[in-house]
């Protein structure tokens, strides 16, 4: 199992009072394995993806990344996990603005100090059809291409599962379709995939399906 | 970008954000600028003050009643007084009981006229007797200027060889003295015979106030016994010789009075400096506060791509620190400048004692002011940079935190 939690729970307070942000979620992912979770706003997905990330301590339960526990990593270890073989999308424009499509697409691949990190961030952006823009800065593309640059980007370093937050929130029905087409194609390379959306449809290629409400994940029979 | 590195991020972040770059420069630059300003007028105000300790080493100065602001402004500022005790007052105050030194000197106030070269303070001193002058005057011409000679003070025009005229005499320079900070560094110092010849001609040349006759003297220096109680010696001096009109000048006290008024001078230049420093720190501090609040998407992404929250905090300093610099050292540069070519004025505007420091020392005084100014934005940032982990975690969560 590349990707396991078990039991996860999150409180946050609100003022004075605590709910659960994430309840007593469990979830699992092999490699290759493409998974998407579907719920409405505020219902805890983001939150999620962050612990899986390593962004966000648990209260209670464990996630596991590749046999590790990673609750009981320090953030040194933790960013480089999510540097190195998680490929994070943070949902909206996460591209660094004062920064061209390339160096962002390459930042994660210099900061790992992987060679050719350049070379490969030109190979992806062709790959997703927006070479003509490496040299260009993010306020000037559409929120399509700056979607493909993210997940571009967090291709670099080839991990060895994908979380993407909201990937298709600003985008059209086609460019949504192509998206989710691209993940896709990553699954089949082997990467493990999971992909916070508000589309209700299943996407072409998934595995598995989540639902989340008030911090309770449900897998789809 | 050819690599990753703190420095190559931390400056395409701030050349992005050129206005508020320029702001956070522009206040380090008025930092630095205060600061080294403030700091080079406190080191030369206490230099001059320590120069007066060094070379006033006289307990007692007596002059006639009435002149005491006069002489007090020939020795620290140099500014040409002429005052004269009698030829017998001055026989009868050299016969002094209790007092292990005692030296006479003559003040004659230069002309501005053709007669004189330049008006300067004369002073002329007995080398024998002299206790005050003759320990740093030797150091330049050993023995005291001969007939003709003269030692000027480093402000006056003249180095040793050239001519100089006082009362239609012209004088060789056989010394000229290292500043003092004091008004000696305007005056001009001959023996006490040349003075005498000097205080006929200036009499001559129409003088006013002076006495006929050889003998006469401006100040009588003391340095009592060992162990005299200075106040009630200079007390009891004062009953003594009321009908001859000597007035006593304690030097303690009279350095005492210039250090408190040197002090609260400094005390002012301080507080302000310190409520500079506070409020430059706390704008900076504001500054970085609302950028980490702006830019916590930014730090956030950075998170998701796996850098660090110690790295994170190092950029927020690194960036603190490379928009100090230059704003510390333009502030340096221009403070120094702008401050050397104001010395003049300052120094005679502030009518106190002021003597530069030497080289080490200012260098120690800009060092300071740099050092200070450039670690104040990294210190401003701390705060922010501490806070920078929970805040970026948050944004990334929430779209458009």
């Amino acid at each position: 199992m590349l990707l396991e939690v078990n039991q996860a729970t999150k409180l946050y307070k609100r003022g004075t009072e605590e709910f659960k942000a994430v309840d007593n979620a469990s979830l699992s992912l092999n490699p290759g394995e493409y998974a998407v979770i579907n719920g409405q706003s505020g219902s805890g997905k983001s939150t999620l993806l962050a612990i899986i990330a390593g962004l966000l301590n648990l209260d209670s339960g464990q996630a596991s990344f590749d046999g590790t526990d990673i609750g009981t990593l320090g953030d040194k270890k933790l960013s480089a996990l999510r540097n190195e073989k998680i490929g994070f999308i943070p949902q909206g424009q996460c591209l660094l603005s004062n920064f061209t499509i390339i160096d962002n697409v390459a930042l994660p691949g210099l900061l790992a100090k992987r060679k050719n990190s350049r070379e490969r961030a030109k190979a992806l952006l062709d790959r997703l059809g927006i070479a003509r823009l490496a040299n260009q800065y993010p306020a000037r593309l559409s929120g399509g291409e700056i979607r493909r640059a993210a997940i571009a980007r967090g291709l670099i370093n080839e991990p060895k599962l994908v979380v993407a937050d909201e990937p298709t929130s600003d985008l059209d029905p086609a460019n949504s379709l192509n998206i989710f087409e691209l993940f896709n194609e990553i699954a089949l390379s082997g990467a493990a995939v999971l992909v916070v959306t508000h589309e209700s449809q299943k996407p072409n290629g998934c595995h598995k399906r989540y639902l989340m409400n008030d911090g309770v994940l449900l897998l789809e029979s | 970008m050819k690599r990753f590195s703190l420095l190559s991020i931390s400056v395409s972040n701030i050349t992005c954000r050129a206005f508020r770059s320029g702001t956070l420069a522009g206040i380090v630059f008025i930092l630095s600028f205060v600061l080294v300003c403030g700091s080079l007028f406190s080191a030369c105000l206490r230099n001059g003050i320590s120069s007066i300790d060094a070379r006033l080493g006289a307990d007692l100065l007596l002059v006639p009643s009435g002149y005491e602001q006069s002489a007090q402004g020939a020795l620290l500022r140099g500014e040409p007084s002429s005052f004269y005790f009698e030829p017998k007052t001055v026989q009868l105050l050299l016969a002094l009981p209790d007092v292990s030194e005692i030296t006479p000197q003559l003040f004659i106030a230069s002309f501005d006229s053709p007669h004189c070269s330049a008006q300067v303070q004369m002073i002329g001193y007995d080398p024998e007797t002299d206790f005050l002058l003759s320990p740093w005057l030797n150091n330049e011409v050993p023995g005291g200027p001969g007939a003709d000679e003269v030692i000027v003070g480093s402000k006056i025009n003249g180095d040793v060889g050239d001519k100089l005229t006082f009362f239609a005499r012209q004088y060789t320079v056989a010394g000229k003295l290292a500043e003092t900070g004091m008004g000696f560094d305007t005056s001009a110092f001959v023996n006490m015979d040349m003075a005498q010849v000097a205080l006929g001609e200036y009499i001559q040349l129409g003088g006013k106030d002076a006495p006929e006759g050889d003998g006469a003297a401006s100040c009588i220096a003391i340095n009592a016994n060992p162990g005299t109680n200075l106040r009630d010696y200079s007390k009891n001096l004062r009953i003594a010789y009321s009908q001859h009109r000597v007035a006593v000048i304690e030097t303690q006290t009279m350095l005492a009075d210039l250090s408190s008024n040197l002090d609260t001078l400094l005390g002012i230049v301080s507080v302000l400096a310190v409520f500079l420093w506070i409020l430059a720190s706390t704008v900076l501090a504001l500054i970085f506060a609302m950028s980490l609040n702006e830019r916590r998407r930014e730090f956030g992404i950075y998170r998701a791509l796996g850098v660090t929250k110690s790295k994170l905090a190092a950029m927020m300093l690194t960036e603190s620190a490379l928009l100090s610099a230059p704003g510390a050292f333009l502030g340096l540069a221009l403070s120094s400048v702008l401050y050397f070519m104001a010395e003049p004025l300052i120094s005679v505007s502030m009518n106190l004692p002021y003597l530069r420091p030497n080289v080490q020392d200012i260098a120690l005084i800009l060092a300071g002011g740099f050092l200070v100014s450039l670690v104040t934005g990294p210190l401003a940032a701390l705060f922010s940079a501490a806070r920078i982990g929970k805040v970026s975690t948050a944004a990334i969560i929430k779209e458009g935190a």
